[in-house]
């Protein structure tokens, strides 16, 4: 994964010096290659989503987007995100403190242990939270015994969805704070600031767009999870059912309008979250902040 | 007194970075601390701020003890190298923080941001963010944000150090009138002695974690006490010549000394020091009117702005050995740097390959003449450990050293010798690497007859320490380290004294080696089981004067009597008190004799396997 704005970025006026330029022919060949490539796999389906979503006009349109299944779909999706996001949040910044501030045994191990969920199918991952919490699972009868539900319910997807969007603030923080050094905060307690004012007034600010960026991440992530969250959700219709998933059955039910309609939803997400990034990034190059 | 350092010390993965510091800065006081970098310069600082903990010792700030306290507590003004501004913060509200920490009115805080910024010189910059100022502007940012609180004392380390010489020379002015004005006790560290002379009051100077000298910085230039500081600030011509009383005899010339120095211990040696400005040179000597060193070659000349300097090559002098400037290996003649004014040099011009007299204006002594060890390698087992604690020792005493590799051609000594070079190359004050195929004894008189060494040090054999250090003592002046295997830098050492010895040369020697390696010492003395109380009184009186001469040197001592068996005594206090290197007094039969080991100096060697043996010799009633 790319540092958003590790280093300071150093535009080129005068672009490369000619000794490092190909021939035009190969700069020619490389380019439309990749613009090729983009149209056919990037800008195609994504014309299609929305052209299938508005074939049959804006009423269907609308009407699939605002049935109640829909509806509570993108209630239990927009839910799961806002208990997932502020909690990685948390998890995140302890991570990459605890990794670029101290030196502990087996900080190496933590710091695979971070990306562990990205190298895991999420489908696995999944079926692990059934494997603990299911009814055949390892807790499974002593969460019965309690009328405890987590599989098949808000807090299994919950789980799953956390499980999977667990590295993206650790993974955005660690090379920005390691980058970034403890200077200050060594400053600021000299200049008479308590532990958690140095925190609160330097680190937390130092590390901002490091921040927006890994939310950015992470929501966009737990929004359109998959994989973990088809597996312990248990596909029950405005219940257990996110936005992806709802998309998934309004499709198997050949309702192909409506699955393009919501799906063009998440398709929008996408867009935002492009924006957005490409917002945060111009602002901090902007400041030179983030260095 | 503002700032009082009392014995800190800090260790960092078993390496003294900073060893028993002491320090006292007066109130108002610009005081430089100065060194090459991995001095422990900085870390110093750090634990005045308590950005770091000590290990050991105390730091007082206007006689307050905050030796445990955070550095939220201490009131102190701190700046960096790289500034460390916060980034996301504007020029006041960096300026205004550790007001608004201290929750400060917001109308007296805009007061005290526009007198600093004022102070500062960058009036109208309230609004910018840090990255719009350059690296000066910045610093003054830095400068005003760390005095905003008023603190007690400003710490300023490298502060000039990322900027270009131009705008350092600048900010020096500006920061000297900026602490005049506001009479803040401060402490600048740096390694550019430029910054020393320009600021200073005061300045100390630091290598290996030990504050070597301190004082007025031209008082250490023209006065130096150890070779470090002679030859660290400025350009030094150094050498070693022969001593009397009032002047010093370098080859057939004396020269007048301008200072007394006190022979420590019988010391024949001195090393002296005359700066590049106290040489006089001209083509005829019937026109200097000072002491001559003799004719040399201009080896080359060159004009650097207001001087011309030039480098003489003269033949050697007998009994004259150079250090400063360095010759290359195998060139026996000395080098000596010399200064001109430029109207002197366009009146006298000198090119490369001139004949000229060469005089010396100004000569001065320095009073902690120059260690020199022979470390011996190879020839057995425990004789690595010889070169790795006796390199590690020759750094932090800034020693020049010579490594004798024993064993015969082929045995693999050469290959050796080069590791050992690879590995000590840096930090000595001269390394010379020679082999032998003798024995130990023969090959180490060998040795001592080319060159006299303070102190030889060898490896602990499995068997026959004994003889092998009887050996290796032999007919010389050297004192002997007996290494064993595995041993580390001593933090504590236990020195044996036999109380009406007749010098003082074990505690003295021991003590500057104690010093070099900041460990700290304890003197011991046994009594008979029944000796009476004047016996008592009379060890006690003597105690106290070697701890006298150890304090002299710097060193911290603590004395202890025991009585009973010698042995017995010596070895149960070396236990007890765990301490890890062991010094005895041995007593030389008659000079000019090889040394014998008798009674108990041979029964402790045999004793103590696992720790280092330091064997001072006595110079008996010479």
């Amino acid at each position: 994964m790319k540092l958003p704005f590790g280093g300071p970025k150093r535009r080129e006026k005068k672009g490369r010096p000619r000794s490092l330029n190909e021939p035009p022919l190969v700069r020619g060949l490389l380019t439309a290659a990749a613009l090729v490539f983009i149209l056919l796999f990037l800008l195609l389906p994504l014309g299609i989503v929305f052209a299938k979503a508005l074939a049959e006009g804006w009423g269907m349109y609308s009407r699939s987007v605002f049935e109640p299944y829909a509806l509570r779909a993108i209630r239990l999706t927009v839910l799961t995100t806002l208990i997932v996001v502020p909690l990685n949040l948390l998890f995140g910044i302890a991570a990459a403190w605890a990794v670029s501030k101290f030196d502990f045994r087996g900080k190496n191990l933590l710091v695979t242990a971070i990306d562990l969920p990205f190298s895991v199918s999420p489908v696995i991952s999944g079926m692990l939270f059934v494997l603990l919490f299911g009814a055949q699972g390892l807790f499974g009868p002593w969460l019965l015994e309690r009328d405890i539900k987590i599989v098949f319910a808000l807090p299994g997807i919950v789980l799953a969805t956390l499980f999977v969007t667990s590295p993206l603030v650790a993974r955005e923080l660690i090379p920005l704070m390691r980058s970034q050094g403890s200077e200050e905060e060594e400053m600021a307690v000299t200049l008479g600031a308590s532990g958690l004012q140095t925190f609160l007034k330097v680190s937390i600010p130092k590390m901002k767009w490091g921040l927006f960026y890994g939310v950015i991440l992470c929501s966009a992530r737990s929004i359109g999870e998959f994989g973990a969250v088809s597996v312990v959700s248990g596909h029950i219709r405005g219940l257990t059912t996110t936005v992806p998933l709802h998309v998934e059955m309004l499709y198997n039910e050949y309702q192909f309008t409506a699955a393009f309609a919501v799906a063009s939803l998440l398709t929008m997400l996408a867009l935002v979250t492009l924006v957005l990034k490409g917002l945060i990034e111009w602002r901090a190059s902007l400041r030179g902040e983030g260095k | 007194m503002s700032i009082v350092l009392e014995h800190l010390s800090k260790v960092f993965g078993g390496h003294g970075v900073v060893s028993n510091v002491s320090l006292e800065i007066a109130d108002g006081e610009l005081f430089v601390l100065l060194g090459p970098s991995g001095s422990g310069k900085s870390t110093v600082l750090r634990m005045i701020a308590g950005l770091l903990d000590s290990d050991e010792g105390r730091v007082l700030l206007n006689g307050r003890d905050v030796t445990g306290l955070p550095p939220q507590k201490r009131g102190v003004g701190f700046v960096f190298q790289h500034y460390a501004l916060f980034r996301h913060m504007s020029v006041a509200e960096n300026i205004e923080f550790p007001l608004a920490i201290r929750k400060v009115k917001p109308a007296e805080r805009r007061r005290r941001r526009d007198e600093l910024l004022d102070v500062v010189g960058l009036v109208g910059f309230e609004a910018r963010m840090p990255n719009q100022l350059s690296g000066g502007q910045q610093q003054r940012v830095a400068l005003a944000r760390a005095l905003a609180h008023r603190p007690e004392v400003l710490l300023l380390d490298e502060p000039f150090g990322a900027l270009d010489a131009k705008i350092r020379a600048e900010l020096r002015r500006s920061l000297r009138r900026i602490q005049g004005e506001l009479g803040v006790t401060t402490i600048f560290v740096t390694h550019d002695q430029e910054e020393a002379f320009e600021l200073a009051d005061r300045t100390g100077v630091m290598n290996f974690g030990r504050l070597l000298e301190v004082g007025p910085p031209m008082e250490l230039y023209l006065r130096p006490q150890t070779e470090f500081v002679a030859t660290f600030l400025g350009r030094a011509n150094l050498m070693v010549g022969e001593c009397a009383s009032d002047s010093v005899r370098l080859g057939s010339v004396r020269f007048p000394l301008d200072n007394q120095i006190t022979s420590t211990g019988g010391e024949r040696r001195v090393q002296v020091l005359f700066r590049p400005e106290d040489v006089a040179v001209r083509d005829s000597p019937n026109v200097l009117a000072v002491p001559l060193l003799g004719k040399a070659v201009v080896e080359e000349a060159g004009s650097v702005g207001s001087l011309e300097k030039l480098r003489l090559r003269l033949p050697p002098l007998p009994g004259v050995r150079p250090i400063s400037p360095p010759v290359p290996f195998g060139v026996d003649s000395i080098l000596v740097d010399a200064t001109r004014s430029q109207d002197q040099a366009r009146r006298y011009p000198m090119e490369p390959g001139d004949e000229v007299w060469v005089g010396v204006r100004r000569i001065h002594a320095l009073l902690h003449p120059g260690l020199s060890f022979l470390l011996v390698a190879g020839g057995g087992a425990g004789r690595e450990a010889a070169v790795d604690l006796g390199g590690e020792i020759a750094r932090l005493a800034h020693a020049r050293v010579t490594v004798l590799g024993l064993g015969s051609k082929g045995s693999g000594v050469a290959e050796r010798l080069d590791r050992v070079r690879e590995r000590m190359g840096s930090g000595l004050a001269a390394l010379e690497i020679r082999h032998s195929s003798a024995g130990l004894a023969d090959a180490v008189e060998r040795e001592t007859g080319r060159q006299p060494f303070d102190l030889v040090i060898a490896g602990r054999p499995p068997e026959g320490a004994v003889e092998a250090a009887e050996g290796a003592l032999g007919r010389g002046e050297h004192h002997l380290l007996v290494v064993p295997e595995g041993s580390s830098i001593p933090k504590s050492v236990l020195i044996c004294v036999a109380v009406g010895e007749p010098g003082k040369e074990d505690v003295h020697f021991a003590g500057r080696l104690v010093r070099h390696v900041g460990a700290r010492a304890t003197i011991l003395t046994v009594l008979p089981e029944r000796s009476a109380d004047p016996a008592r009184a009379q060890g006690e009186r003597f105690l106290a004067a070697a701890a006298r001469s150890l304090s002299v040197l710097g060193v911290q001592g603590e004395t202890r009597i025991r009585k009973g068996r010698v042995l017995d005594q010596i070895l149960a206090e070396f236990r007890e008190g765990k301490h890890d290197m062991l010094v005895l007094g041995v007593p030389l039969v008659a000079s000019g004799a090889r040394a014998s080991l008798d009674g108990h100096a041979a029964e402790v060697l045999k004793e103590v396997r696992d720790r280092p043996v330091l064997l001072v010799r006595s110079r008996g009633s010479e």
